[in-house]
């Protein structure tokens, strides 16, 4: 599909659906080789950060940026912890690298143009319930959005729209404090004023804790999941496996997590052929700025979202001129 | 969501296939026959494809030895089994069996 509507820029993760199933990691099951199809097409391929900055050179005006053979690592894995699969991939570009590069190669076009930007780890962090992966996440993809909002700043004809696609079924209710006595963790979570403040620093004032298994943190919780275990703490491991498939092919809970200090057994609420934790139906955040932003407002259905963009657009209207 | 399990692919599991008979007899056989671990399966790994590592690509078209532990057959009808390196009990991305073979 993506091959047939041709993006100018398409950047992620995923290249084993794009190689041809004679190469070694290769996930097709047909014989297209979509590499080979993009650059026959005019698109400069790019496999890391370094070869995604020499592609925003060139002149093609099309890009192909593919730094993963399946997802790509969370920020903090890439950035901080080098965990997950961040060794077999180590120079994987971010969201704020990618959204340069896209917005760079865009704004070559005289016509304007459409660019959709996804923090897609804050989903995919959140499903296996790992909110710290989550939640550094959605700090790259603030800074996504700064980057865009610096675009509009010497680019005024810009539409930015940021929102959800859905919520999950998770909030932040306080802090869990390690200095508080005692061993049994649920009795360290802080709730309403007894929270006080998460001691994170940001020292390089980069945006980002410095570190994140400080002794005062964001404590979340979610409202639905498989059984797990509840460790109270960042996974500096790599991201968190809630619960595994036995061979009834049942979920239960990842005997991994179960040695660690203070974890406790979660029993899950959904059925046990599901694996993860899930989407929630709340009301979601939109936020506009720029031309057609006054489009928004109040209640709106999630399907209405398109019509401000296509009037935006002046998609469908005659061309007078 | 989208999982991926990079030790899993079809040629891997078709490379394998001449070899696993053999698991029983590996005794007899020991010395005439290659020992290989998933381990050394790959050289490399990159965006572009994995890459088979000299071991491998010296043992082809050779019986080979290799433990490893069977998964349940997805088609019944399926003429060939996937290898893996830890029980499906204890591998969270050996779950998703969409993107198999």
């Amino acid at each position: 599909m993506i091959f047939d509507v041709k993006p100018d820029v398409i950047l992620g993760g995923g290249s084993a659906y794009f190689l041809g199933k004679d190469i070694p990691g290769s996930k097709r099951k047909d014989d297209k080789d979509y590499i080979k199809l993009f650059q026959e097409a005019g698109y400069t391929l790019a496999t890391d950060k370094s070869e995604l900055q020499t592609a925003t050179g060139t002149n093609t005006g099309k890009i192909l940026g593919l730094f993963h053979t399946g997802n790509m690592d969370t920020t903090l894995d890439r950035e901080f912890l080098k965990k997950g699969t961040v060794e077999k991939f180590p120079n994987q570009p971010g969201l704020v690298d990618m959204t340069k590069a896209a917005l760079g190669e865009l704004s070559k076009t005289e016509e304007g143009f459409f660019l959709m930007v996804e923090g897609g780890n804050i989903d995919k962090m959140s499903h296996p319930l790992d909110w710290d992966r989550a939640l550094v996440e959605t700090i790259e993809f603030d800074k996504a959005v700064g980057v865009a909002r610096e675009f509009a700043a010497s680019h005024p004809d810009t539409l930015i729209v940021v929102t959800g696609d859905h919520a999950h079924g998770v909030s932040i209710i306080g802090t869990v404090d390690d200095e508080k006595p005692g061993t049994e963790m649920r009795e360290k979570v802080g709730t309403y004023a007894e929270a006080g403040f998460p001691n994170y620093t940001d020292e390089n004032n980069d945006g980002y804790p410095d570190k994140i298994d400080v002794t005062r943190r964001l404590f979340l919780s979610a409202n639905n999941g498989p059984d797990h275990y509840e460790t109270f703490r960042p996974k500096l491991g790599g991201p968190f496996v809630p619960a595994i498939q036995n061979e009834k092919k049942e979920y239960i809970a990842n005997e991994a997590y179960k040695d660690v200090p203070g974890a406790v057994f979660v029993q899950g609420n959904i059925p046990k052929s599901g694996d993860s934790g899930v989407h929630a139906v709340d009301d979601v955040v939109l936020q506009a700025a720029g031309p057609g932003a006054e489009g928004f407002k109040g209640y709106m259905e999630e399907s209405d979202i398109y019509r401000v963009l296509v009037d935006t657009l002046a998609l469908g209207a005659k061309q007078t001129n | 969501m989208v999982r991926f399990h990079p030790q899993t692919t079809r040629r891997t599991v078709l490379s394998l296939l001449g070899g696993l008979p053999l698991l029983s007899c590996a005794h007899s056989l020991a010395a005439a026959v290659s020992v290989i671990s998933f381990d050394e399966l790959y050289s490399k790994f990159g965006v572009l494809g994995l890459e088979f590592s000299d071991k491998v690509k010296s043992l082809a078209g050779q019986e080979v030895t290799i433990k490893g532990f069977m998964a349940p057959p997805l088609k019944a009808e399926a003429a060939f089994f996937v290898l893996t390196e830890i029980p499906m009990s204890l591998c969270p991305f050996c779950s998703s069996d969409a993107d198999w073979p």
